[in-house]
Protein backbone atom coordinates (compact mmCIF):
# COMPACT_ATOMS: atom_id res chain seq x y z
CA UNK A 1 0.00 0.00 0.00
CA UNK A 2 2.94 2.48 0.83
CA UNK A 3 4.86 1.58 -2.51
CA UNK A 4 0.97 2.28 -4.60
CA UNK A 5 0.61 5.09 -2.98
CA UNK A 6 4.38 6.12 -3.69
CA UNK A 7 3.94 5.20 -6.81
CA UNK A 8 0.59 7.07 -7.71
CA UNK A 9 2.10 10.22 -5.99
CA UNK A 10 -0.87 10.52 -3.69
CA UNK A 11 0.87 12.20 -0.93
CA UNK A 12 1.95 15.31 -3.79
CA UNK A 13 -2.25 14.93 -5.11
CA UNK A 14 -2.95 15.44 -1.30
CA UNK A 15 -0.69 18.56 -1.19
CA UNK A 16 -2.10 20.12 -4.13
CA UNK A 17 -5.73 19.48 -2.97
CA UNK A 18 -5.54 20.91 0.58
CA UNK A 19 -3.70 23.88 -0.84
CA UNK A 20 -6.11 23.91 -3.84
CA UNK A 21 -9.35 23.85 -1.05
CA UNK A 22 -8.44 27.46 0.20
CA UNK A 23 -9.35 28.73 -3.14
CA UNK A 24 -12.94 28.65 -2.15
CA UNK A 25 -11.97 30.02 1.44
CA UNK A 26 -13.18 33.57 2.93
CA UNK A 27 -10.07 35.61 2.92
CA UNK A 28 -8.39 36.21 6.30
CA UNK A 29 -7.71 39.47 5.23
CA UNK A 30 -9.18 42.39 4.94
CA UNK A 31 -8.19 45.67 2.56
CA UNK A 32 -7.49 47.63 5.39
CA UNK A 33 -9.14 51.27 4.56
CA UNK A 34 -12.00 50.32 3.03
CA UNK A 35 -12.77 47.34 5.37
CA UNK A 36 -11.83 48.00 9.01
CA UNK A 37 -11.51 44.37 11.38
CA UNK A 38 -13.53 44.95 14.57
CA UNK A 39 -10.93 44.49 17.58
CA UNK A 40 -12.12 41.49 20.46
CA UNK A 41 -13.94 43.63 23.45
CA UNK A 42 -10.47 43.42 25.60
CA UNK A 43 -8.44 44.61 22.61
CA UNK A 44 -5.97 47.27 24.26
CA UNK A 45 -6.75 50.74 22.32
CA UNK A 46 -6.05 54.23 22.45
CA UNK A 47 -6.62 55.86 26.20
CA UNK A 48 -9.73 57.64 27.23
CA UNK A 49 -10.08 59.35 30.19
CA UNK A 50 -13.53 60.68 32.07
CA UNK A 51 -12.50 63.92 34.17
CA UNK A 52 -15.70 63.80 36.38
CA UNK A 53 -15.15 60.25 37.48
CA UNK A 54 -11.28 60.86 38.16
CA UNK A 55 -9.94 61.37 41.73
CA UNK A 56 -6.65 62.79 40.96
CA UNK A 57 -4.94 60.30 43.20
CA UNK A 58 -2.13 59.78 40.21
CA UNK A 59 -2.09 56.37 41.04
CA UNK A 60 -2.06 55.84 37.33
CA UNK A 61 1.17 58.12 37.21
CA UNK A 62 2.97 56.43 40.16
CA UNK A 63 2.00 52.93 38.88
CA UNK A 64 2.92 53.66 34.99
CA UNK A 65 6.29 51.53 34.73
CA UNK A 66 7.92 53.86 32.32
CA UNK A 67 6.98 57.40 33.99
CA UNK A 68 4.86 58.68 31.14
CA UNK A 69 1.77 59.73 32.67
CA UNK A 70 2.19 63.31 34.09
CA UNK A 71 -0.74 64.98 36.69
CA UNK A 72 -0.35 68.38 38.11
CA UNK A 73 -3.49 69.19 40.01
CA UNK A 74 -3.96 71.97 42.43
CA UNK A 75 -6.94 73.06 45.18
CA UNK A 76 -10.45 74.96 44.47
CA UNK A 77 -12.95 75.92 46.59
CA UNK A 78 -16.13 74.33 45.25
CA UNK A 79 -19.79 76.21 45.27
CA UNK A 80 -20.33 74.06 48.67
CA UNK A 81 -16.84 75.69 50.52
CA UNK A 82 -15.33 72.31 50.05
CA UNK A 83 -11.92 71.44 48.71
CA UNK A 84 -11.78 70.00 45.17
CA UNK A 85 -8.80 68.84 43.44
CA UNK A 86 -8.37 70.45 39.77
CA UNK A 87 -6.39 69.21 36.84
CA UNK A 88 -4.14 71.48 35.88
CA UNK A 89 -2.10 68.80 33.35
CA UNK A 90 -3.10 65.07 32.36
CA UNK A 91 -0.38 64.52 29.75
CA UNK A 92 0.23 61.18 28.34
CA UNK A 93 3.78 60.31 26.10
CA UNK A 94 1.77 58.13 23.98
CA UNK A 95 4.65 57.69 21.57
CA UNK A 96 6.74 55.54 24.31
CA UNK A 97 3.40 53.95 25.80
CA UNK A 98 3.63 49.87 25.57
CA UNK A 99 -0.36 49.68 26.28
CA UNK A 100 0.58 47.56 29.61
CA UNK A 101 -2.56 48.60 30.75
CA UNK A 102 -1.55 49.13 34.70
CA UNK A 103 -2.67 52.56 34.63
CA UNK A 104 -6.11 50.95 34.49
CA UNK A 105 -5.43 48.66 36.78
CA UNK A 106 -4.21 51.09 39.33
CA UNK A 107 -7.34 53.31 39.02
CA UNK A 108 -9.42 53.13 41.95
CA UNK A 109 -12.64 54.41 40.90
CA UNK A 110 -15.19 52.15 39.69
CA UNK A 111 -15.87 52.45 37.11
CA UNK A 112 -12.15 53.21 35.99
CA UNK A 113 -11.53 56.63 34.71
CA UNK A 114 -8.55 56.30 32.23
CA UNK A 115 -8.96 53.07 30.46
CA UNK A 116 -7.44 51.74 27.28
CA UNK A 117 -10.01 49.20 25.67
CA UNK A 118 -11.54 51.76 23.18
CA UNK A 119 -11.43 49.42 20.42
CA UNK A 120 -9.52 52.12 18.54
CA UNK A 121 -5.86 51.13 17.30
CA UNK A 122 -5.81 53.85 14.07
CA UNK A 123 -2.52 56.05 16.56
CA UNK A 124 -0.76 57.61 13.53
CA UNK A 125 0.09 60.77 13.02
CA UNK A 126 1.59 63.42 10.61
CA UNK A 127 3.79 65.38 13.59
CA UNK A 128 5.07 63.36 15.72
CA UNK A 129 3.89 65.67 18.88
CA UNK A 130 0.46 66.72 17.44
CA UNK A 131 -1.60 63.20 18.55
CA UNK A 132 0.55 61.27 19.92
CA UNK A 133 1.70 63.28 23.07
CA UNK A 134 -1.32 63.85 24.48
CA UNK A 135 -2.86 66.80 26.54
CA UNK A 136 -6.41 66.68 28.81
CA UNK A 137 -8.29 68.20 26.49
CA UNK A 138 -7.54 64.86 23.84
CA UNK A 139 -7.93 62.30 26.24
CA UNK A 140 -10.60 63.83 27.54
CA UNK A 141 -13.13 64.58 24.50
CA UNK A 142 -11.84 62.83 21.57
CA UNK A 143 -13.89 60.26 19.76
CA UNK A 144 -13.97 56.86 21.11
CA UNK A 145 -15.97 53.99 19.57
CA UNK A 146 -19.05 54.25 21.92
CA UNK A 147 -20.75 51.40 23.20
CA UNK A 148 -17.90 49.22 24.13
CA UNK A 149 -18.22 47.06 27.19
CA UNK A 150 -15.02 45.99 29.14
CA UNK A 151 -16.20 42.41 29.96
CA UNK A 152 -15.02 40.35 33.08
CA UNK A 153 -11.60 38.00 32.02
CA UNK A 154 -13.01 34.39 32.06
CA UNK A 155 -13.66 33.43 35.12
CA UNK A 156 -12.86 36.57 36.99
CA UNK A 157 -15.60 38.14 38.48
CA UNK A 158 -16.53 41.66 38.69
CA UNK A 159 -15.27 43.11 42.00
CA UNK A 160 -17.48 45.42 44.15
CA UNK A 161 -15.90 48.06 45.45
CA UNK B 1 1.58 43.03 -53.18
CA UNK B 2 4.91 41.41 -54.11
CA UNK B 3 3.89 37.65 -53.18
CA UNK B 4 7.93 36.66 -52.03
CA UNK B 5 8.50 40.21 -50.16
CA UNK B 6 4.83 39.18 -48.24
CA UNK B 7 5.61 35.88 -47.40
CA UNK B 8 8.93 36.10 -47.07
CA UNK B 9 9.46 39.40 -45.25
CA UNK B 10 6.05 41.57 -44.19
CA UNK B 11 4.53 38.37 -42.44
CA UNK B 12 7.15 37.05 -40.74
CA UNK B 13 8.06 40.41 -39.56
CA UNK B 14 4.44 40.81 -38.17
CA UNK B 15 4.68 37.71 -36.26
CA UNK B 16 7.77 38.80 -34.81
CA UNK B 17 6.40 42.01 -33.55
CA UNK B 18 3.07 40.16 -32.51
CA UNK B 19 4.49 37.23 -30.70
CA UNK B 20 7.29 39.75 -28.89
CA UNK B 21 5.01 41.85 -27.80
CA UNK B 22 2.18 39.58 -26.62
CA UNK B 23 4.82 37.39 -24.58
CA UNK B 24 6.49 40.20 -22.92
CA UNK B 25 3.01 42.37 -21.95
CA UNK B 26 1.56 38.28 -21.33
CA UNK B 27 4.65 37.82 -18.86
CA UNK B 28 3.97 41.04 -17.14
CA UNK B 29 0.10 40.51 -16.89
CA UNK B 30 1.22 37.00 -15.36
CA UNK B 31 3.19 38.67 -12.51
CA UNK B 32 -0.13 40.18 -11.42
CA UNK B 33 -2.45 36.91 -11.89
CA UNK B 34 0.25 34.75 -9.83
CA UNK B 35 0.51 37.19 -6.90
CA UNK B 36 -3.39 37.35 -7.10
CA UNK B 37 -3.93 33.19 -7.46
CA UNK B 38 -1.04 32.69 -4.57
CA UNK B 39 -2.88 35.34 -2.44
CA UNK B 40 -6.27 33.32 -2.87
CA UNK B 41 -4.83 30.32 -2.02
CA UNK B 42 -2.92 31.61 0.89
CA UNK B 43 -6.79 33.17 2.15
CA UNK B 44 -5.34 37.06 1.83
CA UNK B 45 -6.03 39.51 -0.27
CA UNK B 46 -2.60 39.93 -3.02
CA UNK B 47 -1.82 43.17 -4.67
CA UNK B 48 -5.52 45.22 -4.91
CA UNK B 49 -4.59 49.03 -4.90
CA UNK B 50 -3.45 49.94 -8.27
CA UNK B 51 -6.43 50.59 -10.90
CA UNK B 52 -9.84 48.57 -10.31
CA UNK B 53 -9.00 46.15 -7.77
CA UNK B 54 -5.32 45.93 -9.14
CA UNK B 55 -5.16 45.08 -12.47
CA UNK B 56 -2.62 47.71 -13.08
CA UNK B 57 -0.03 46.82 -10.35
CA UNK B 58 1.94 45.03 -13.18
CA UNK B 59 2.25 48.56 -14.98
CA UNK B 60 3.21 50.01 -11.74
CA UNK B 61 5.69 47.69 -11.78
CA UNK B 62 7.44 47.64 -15.29
CA UNK B 63 7.41 51.32 -14.68
CA UNK B 64 9.46 51.45 -11.26
CA UNK B 65 11.72 48.70 -12.25
CA UNK B 66 12.31 51.23 -14.99
CA UNK B 67 13.21 54.19 -13.95
CA UNK B 68 15.11 52.29 -10.60
CA UNK B 69 18.63 53.17 -10.25
CA UNK B 70 20.85 50.45 -12.10
CA UNK B 71 23.43 49.27 -9.79
CA UNK B 72 26.76 47.41 -11.29
CA UNK B 73 28.68 46.21 -8.60
CA UNK B 74 32.12 47.51 -8.22
CA UNK B 75 34.53 44.37 -9.10
CA UNK B 76 31.78 42.99 -11.23
CA UNK B 77 32.51 41.69 -14.86
CA UNK B 78 30.95 44.28 -16.35
CA UNK B 79 30.31 43.57 -19.78
CA UNK B 80 29.38 40.21 -19.22
CA UNK B 81 26.92 41.94 -16.30
CA UNK B 82 25.36 43.41 -19.21
CA UNK B 83 24.92 40.55 -21.70
CA UNK B 84 24.30 38.17 -19.29
CA UNK B 85 20.11 39.30 -18.64
CA UNK B 86 20.04 39.52 -22.61
CA UNK B 87 21.73 35.99 -22.95
CA UNK B 88 18.81 34.46 -21.25
CA UNK B 89 16.11 36.47 -22.45
CA UNK B 90 16.28 35.95 -26.39
CA UNK B 91 16.28 32.04 -25.83
CA UNK B 92 13.29 32.64 -24.39
CA UNK B 93 11.86 34.78 -27.09
CA UNK B 94 13.43 33.14 -30.05
CA UNK B 95 11.53 29.85 -29.21
CA UNK B 96 8.26 31.68 -29.90
CA UNK B 97 9.23 31.87 -33.78
CA UNK B 98 7.93 28.63 -33.92
CA UNK B 99 5.36 27.37 -31.30
CA UNK B 100 2.18 26.86 -32.88
CA UNK B 101 -0.63 28.61 -32.04
CA UNK B 102 -3.38 28.16 -34.43
CA UNK B 103 -3.29 26.16 -37.40
CA UNK B 104 -2.83 27.32 -40.82
CA UNK B 105 -5.77 29.55 -42.06
CA UNK B 106 -6.44 32.27 -44.90
CA UNK B 107 -6.95 35.65 -43.75
CA UNK B 108 -8.59 38.16 -45.49
CA UNK B 109 -6.30 41.59 -44.82
CA UNK B 110 -7.96 44.50 -46.85
CA UNK B 111 -5.74 46.21 -49.39
CA UNK B 112 -3.82 42.85 -49.96
CA UNK B 113 -6.42 39.95 -50.33
CA UNK B 114 -6.17 36.22 -49.07
CA UNK B 115 -3.08 35.58 -46.74
CA UNK B 116 -2.82 31.47 -45.88
CA UNK B 117 -0.40 31.68 -43.19
CA UNK B 118 -0.27 29.73 -39.62
CA UNK B 119 -0.38 30.81 -36.05
CA UNK B 120 3.15 30.69 -35.94
CA UNK B 121 6.21 31.78 -36.98
CA UNK B 122 7.14 28.75 -38.85
CA UNK B 123 7.13 25.45 -38.89
CA UNK B 124 10.46 24.06 -38.43
CA UNK B 125 10.95 20.27 -39.42
CA UNK B 126 13.44 19.81 -36.62
CA UNK B 127 11.34 21.78 -34.20
CA UNK B 128 11.30 20.13 -30.69
CA UNK B 129 15.18 19.86 -31.24
CA UNK B 130 15.20 23.43 -32.09
CA UNK B 131 13.74 24.21 -29.21
CA UNK B 132 15.51 22.16 -26.65
CA UNK B 133 18.85 23.96 -28.54
CA UNK B 134 17.85 27.50 -27.78
CA UNK B 135 15.97 26.95 -24.14
CA UNK B 136 19.08 25.33 -22.89
CA UNK B 137 21.33 28.79 -24.09
CA UNK B 138 19.17 30.50 -21.65
CA UNK B 139 21.49 28.71 -18.63
CA UNK B 140 24.20 30.44 -20.15
CA UNK B 141 22.79 33.66 -18.90
CA UNK B 142 22.52 32.46 -15.64
CA UNK B 143 25.80 30.98 -15.01
CA UNK B 144 27.22 34.01 -16.04
CA UNK B 145 25.05 36.66 -15.02
CA UNK B 146 25.81 35.07 -11.85
CA UNK B 147 29.83 34.66 -12.50
CA UNK B 148 30.10 38.13 -13.19
CA UNK B 149 28.32 39.83 -10.23
CA UNK B 150 31.73 39.01 -8.50
CA UNK B 151 29.16 37.97 -5.20
CA UNK B 152 29.66 34.64 -4.08
CA UNK B 153 25.55 34.50 -3.45
CA UNK B 154 25.39 34.87 -7.12
CA UNK B 155 28.12 32.42 -7.76
CA UNK B 156 26.44 29.63 -5.78
CA UNK B 157 22.93 30.46 -7.38
CA UNK B 158 24.80 30.01 -11.09
CA UNK B 159 26.14 26.53 -10.66
CA UNK B 160 23.04 25.56 -9.04
CA UNK B 161 21.59 26.29 -12.27
CA UNK B 162 23.78 24.58 -13.85
CA UNK B 163 23.84 21.83 -12.19
CA UNK B 164 20.12 21.54 -11.47
CA UNK B 165 19.39 22.36 -15.30
CA UNK B 166 21.97 19.44 -16.66
CA UNK B 167 19.96 17.09 -14.20
CA UNK B 168 16.60 17.67 -15.44
CA UNK B 169 17.65 18.25 -19.06
CA UNK B 170 17.75 14.52 -19.17
CA UNK B 171 14.06 13.55 -18.01
CA UNK B 172 12.73 16.61 -20.36
CA UNK B 173 14.65 15.14 -23.28
CA UNK B 174 12.88 11.31 -22.27
CA UNK B 175 9.87 12.74 -21.99
CA UNK B 176 10.47 14.68 -25.36
CA UNK B 177 11.62 11.26 -26.98
CA UNK B 178 8.10 9.56 -26.03
CA UNK B 179 6.14 12.24 -27.51
CA UNK B 180 8.21 11.96 -30.88
CA UNK B 181 8.14 8.36 -30.46
CA UNK B 182 4.12 8.74 -30.69
CA UNK B 183 3.65 11.08 -33.04
CA UNK B 184 6.40 9.99 -35.67
CA UNK B 185 7.76 14.00 -36.21
CA UNK B 186 9.56 16.52 -35.03
CA UNK B 187 7.73 19.75 -35.61
CA UNK B 188 5.56 21.13 -33.73
CA UNK B 189 2.73 21.63 -36.26
CA UNK B 190 3.53 17.95 -37.25
CA UNK B 191 3.09 16.50 -33.57
CA UNK B 192 -0.86 18.30 -33.33
CA UNK B 193 -1.97 16.94 -36.96
CA UNK B 194 -0.42 13.49 -35.59
CA UNK B 195 -2.72 13.83 -32.64
CA UNK B 196 -5.96 14.72 -34.64
CA UNK B 197 -5.29 11.38 -37.28
CA UNK B 198 -4.26 9.41 -34.15
CA UNK B 199 -8.04 10.69 -32.36
CA UNK B 200 -6.25 10.74 -29.03
CA UNK B 201 -4.60 13.55 -27.60
CA UNK B 202 -0.73 12.02 -26.09
CA UNK B 203 -1.71 12.64 -22.81
CA UNK B 204 -3.41 9.50 -22.54
CA UNK B 205 -0.92 7.05 -23.51
CA UNK B 206 2.24 9.23 -22.05
CA UNK B 207 0.29 10.57 -18.98
CA UNK B 208 3.79 9.36 -17.51
CA UNK B 209 6.11 11.38 -20.11
CA UNK B 210 3.30 14.47 -19.42
CA UNK B 211 3.85 14.15 -15.82
CA UNK B 212 7.67 13.96 -16.15
CA UNK B 213 8.28 16.70 -18.65
CA UNK B 214 6.04 18.89 -16.12
CA UNK B 215 8.06 18.46 -13.60
CA UNK B 216 11.51 19.01 -15.45
CA UNK B 217 9.51 21.95 -17.16
CA UNK B 218 9.22 23.27 -13.08
CA UNK B 219 12.74 22.79 -12.48
CA UNK B 220 14.05 24.19 -16.11
CA UNK B 221 12.19 27.86 -15.30
CA UNK B 222 13.74 27.84 -11.69
CA UNK B 223 10.52 27.62 -10.05
CA UNK B 224 9.21 26.26 -6.73
CA UNK B 225 9.75 24.00 -5.58
CA UNK B 226 13.08 23.98 -7.51
CA UNK B 227 14.32 27.40 -7.31
CA UNK B 228 17.35 26.63 -5.78
CA UNK B 229 19.31 28.66 -7.77
CA UNK B 230 17.20 32.16 -6.76
CA UNK B 231 16.73 30.19 -2.58
CA UNK B 232 16.20 33.42 -1.01
CA UNK B 233 16.31 32.00 2.54
CA UNK B 234 19.85 30.74 1.70
CA UNK B 235 21.07 33.15 -1.35
CA UNK B 236 19.47 35.76 -0.99
CA UNK B 237 18.52 36.22 -4.53
CA UNK B 238 20.75 33.77 -6.34
CA UNK B 239 22.08 34.27 -9.14
CA UNK B 240 20.38 37.91 -9.89
CA UNK B 241 21.42 39.09 -6.44
CA UNK B 242 23.42 42.07 -8.00
CA UNK B 243 20.85 42.52 -10.87
CA UNK B 244 18.37 45.61 -10.13
CA UNK B 245 16.31 47.90 -12.20
CA UNK B 246 15.47 46.53 -15.74
CA UNK B 247 17.69 44.29 -16.14
CA UNK B 248 16.64 42.23 -13.44
CA UNK B 249 13.35 42.76 -14.86
CA UNK B 250 14.68 41.26 -18.14
CA UNK B 251 15.38 38.44 -15.88
CA UNK B 252 11.82 38.60 -14.21
CA UNK B 253 10.37 38.80 -17.83
CA UNK B 254 12.57 35.75 -19.03
CA UNK B 255 11.71 33.49 -15.76
CA UNK B 256 7.81 34.15 -16.55
CA UNK B 257 8.81 33.92 -20.51
CA UNK B 258 9.91 30.44 -20.26
CA UNK B 259 6.90 29.32 -18.06
CA UNK B 260 4.93 30.29 -20.98
CA UNK B 261 7.01 28.32 -23.38
CA UNK B 262 6.84 25.30 -21.22
CA UNK B 263 3.49 25.34 -20.86
CA UNK B 264 2.76 26.43 -24.53
CA UNK B 265 5.12 22.81 -25.45
CA UNK B 266 3.41 20.78 -23.03
CA UNK B 267 0.24 21.57 -24.71
CA UNK B 268 1.45 21.19 -27.59
CA UNK B 269 2.85 17.61 -27.26
CA UNK B 270 0.48 16.49 -24.75
CA UNK B 271 -2.91 17.95 -24.93
CA UNK B 272 -3.41 18.53 -28.33
CA UNK B 273 -2.05 21.99 -28.88
CA UNK B 274 -5.15 24.41 -30.62
CA UNK B 275 -7.62 20.98 -30.82
CA UNK B 276 -10.99 20.80 -28.99
CA UNK B 277 -10.54 17.90 -26.72
CA UNK B 278 -11.66 14.44 -28.54
CA UNK B 279 -11.08 16.37 -32.52
CA UNK B 280 -13.00 13.72 -34.09
CA UNK B 281 -16.41 13.20 -32.08
CA UNK B 282 -18.75 14.80 -34.08
CA UNK B 283 -21.11 15.19 -31.73
CA UNK B 284 -19.07 17.84 -29.48
CA UNK B 285 -18.54 19.83 -32.47
CA UNK B 286 -20.49 22.55 -30.67
CA UNK B 287 -16.62 22.98 -29.15
CA UNK B 288 -15.79 24.39 -32.24
CA UNK B 289 -17.30 27.73 -31.48
CA UNK B 290 -14.26 28.26 -29.31
CA UNK B 291 -11.37 29.41 -32.10
CA UNK B 292 -8.53 27.04 -32.05
CA UNK B 293 -6.60 29.83 -30.76
CA UNK B 294 -8.47 30.08 -28.01
CA UNK B 295 -8.45 26.30 -27.16
CA UNK B 296 -4.59 26.95 -27.15
CA UNK B 297 -4.81 29.47 -25.04
CA UNK B 298 -6.98 28.12 -22.50
CA UNK B 299 -4.84 25.13 -22.28
CA UNK B 300 -1.79 27.14 -21.48
CA UNK B 301 -3.69 29.06 -18.89
CA UNK B 302 -4.49 25.64 -17.21
CA UNK B 303 -0.82 25.08 -16.72
CA UNK B 304 0.85 28.09 -15.92
CA UNK B 305 -2.22 27.79 -13.32
CA UNK B 306 -1.21 24.25 -11.98
CA UNK B 307 2.50 26.50 -11.94
CA UNK B 308 1.14 29.19 -9.55
CA UNK B 309 -0.86 26.33 -7.85
CA UNK B 310 2.57 24.40 -7.32
CA UNK B 311 4.55 27.74 -5.52
CA UNK B 312 1.36 28.01 -3.38
CA UNK B 313 1.58 24.40 -2.01
CA UNK B 314 5.11 22.93 -2.42
CA UNK B 315 8.02 23.59 0.13
CA UNK B 316 11.46 24.24 -1.90
CA UNK B 317 13.15 21.40 -1.88
CA UNK B 318 16.98 20.91 -0.25
CA UNK B 319 19.75 20.71 -3.06
CA UNK B 320 20.90 16.92 -2.50
CA UNK B 321 17.19 16.09 -2.67
CA UNK B 322 16.76 18.14 -6.04
CA UNK B 323 19.46 15.99 -7.31
CA UNK B 324 17.70 12.72 -5.65
CA UNK B 325 14.78 12.71 -7.22
CA UNK B 326 16.65 14.20 -10.55
CA UNK B 327 18.94 11.27 -10.85
CA UNK B 328 17.25 8.65 -8.89
CA UNK B 329 13.66 8.98 -9.73
CA UNK B 330 12.81 10.45 -12.72
CA UNK B 331 15.29 9.43 -15.14
CA UNK B 332 15.10 5.82 -14.20
CA UNK B 333 11.72 6.38 -14.56
CA UNK B 334 11.53 7.96 -17.70
CA UNK B 335 14.13 5.66 -19.43
CA UNK B 336 11.31 3.30 -18.51
CA UNK B 337 8.36 5.11 -19.73
CA UNK B 338 10.57 5.45 -22.64
CA UNK B 339 10.80 1.96 -23.32
CA UNK B 340 7.12 1.58 -22.86
CA UNK B 341 5.91 4.15 -25.14
CA UNK B 342 8.51 2.43 -27.75
CA UNK B 343 6.86 -1.08 -27.46
CA UNK B 344 3.62 0.26 -27.83
CA UNK B 345 4.14 2.42 -31.03
CA UNK B 346 6.08 -0.11 -32.48
CA UNK B 347 2.34 -1.95 -32.49
CA UNK B 348 1.39 1.32 -33.86
CA UNK B 349 -1.82 3.33 -33.31
CA UNK B 350 -3.71 0.41 -31.84
CA UNK B 351 -0.96 0.07 -28.91
CA UNK B 352 -1.29 3.76 -28.15
CA UNK B 353 -4.42 3.04 -27.36
CA UNK B 354 -4.22 -0.18 -25.57
CA UNK B 355 -1.36 1.48 -23.30
CA UNK B 356 -3.45 4.81 -22.63
CA UNK B 357 -6.16 2.57 -21.34
CA UNK B 358 -4.18 0.09 -19.41
CA UNK B 359 -2.27 2.96 -18.02
CA UNK B 360 -5.78 5.31 -17.36
CA UNK B 361 -7.31 2.14 -15.85
CA UNK B 362 -4.71 1.26 -13.80
CA UNK B 363 -3.95 4.83 -12.84
CA UNK B 364 -7.96 5.10 -11.49
CA UNK B 365 -7.66 1.72 -9.91
CA UNK B 366 -4.79 2.32 -7.78
CA UNK B 367 -6.54 5.64 -6.58
CA UNK B 368 -9.18 4.21 -5.74
CA UNK B 369 -7.28 0.84 -3.81
CA UNK B 370 -4.90 3.88 -1.54
CA UNK B 371 -8.14 5.91 -0.79
CA UNK B 372 -10.27 3.36 0.54
CA UNK B 373 -7.51 1.39 1.90
CA UNK B 374 -6.09 4.33 3.88
CA UNK B 375 -8.10 5.63 6.90
CA UNK B 376 -9.67 8.68 6.61
CA UNK B 377 -7.05 11.36 7.41
CA UNK B 378 -7.73 14.53 8.99
CA UNK B 379 -5.26 17.09 8.23
CA UNK B 380 -4.72 19.78 11.27
CA UNK B 381 -6.41 22.36 8.50
CA UNK B 382 -9.42 19.83 8.20
CA UNK B 383 -10.09 19.72 11.41
CA UNK B 384 -9.73 23.65 11.81
CA UNK B 385 -11.83 24.52 9.06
Amino acid sequence: MKLLERILLFDFFTGLRISGRHWWRKKDTVPYPEARREPSDRFRGMFKLDEERCIKCTLCAIECPINIIFIDWHNEKNPEGKAEKVLDRFDLDLKRCMFCGLCEDACPTNPKSIWLKTKSYELGAYERDEALYLDIVKLTTWDAKQGVTIPPAPGEEEKKP
Amino acid sequence: MNEALLYNLVIPAVKAVVAVLVVATVAGILTLIERRVLARLQVRQGPNRVGWNGVLQWVADVVKLIFKEDVVPANAERGIHFLAPLLVMMPALTVYAFIPWGPETVWNIPGIGAVKTGLYGTDVNVGLLLLVAITSIGVYGIILGGWASNSKYALMGGLRSAAQLISYEVPMGFALVAAILMSRSLSLVGIIEAQREAHLWFVFPGVVAFFLYFVSGVAETNRIPFDLPEAESELVAGFHTEYSGFRWAVFFLSEYANMITISAVATTLFLGGWLRPFPNVAWLSFLDVIPPVLWFVLKVAAFLFVYIWFRGTFPRYRFDQLMALGWKVLIPVSIANVLLVALAALWGLPGLKVLSVVLWVALGAGFFVVRKGEPKRRTVLEAGA
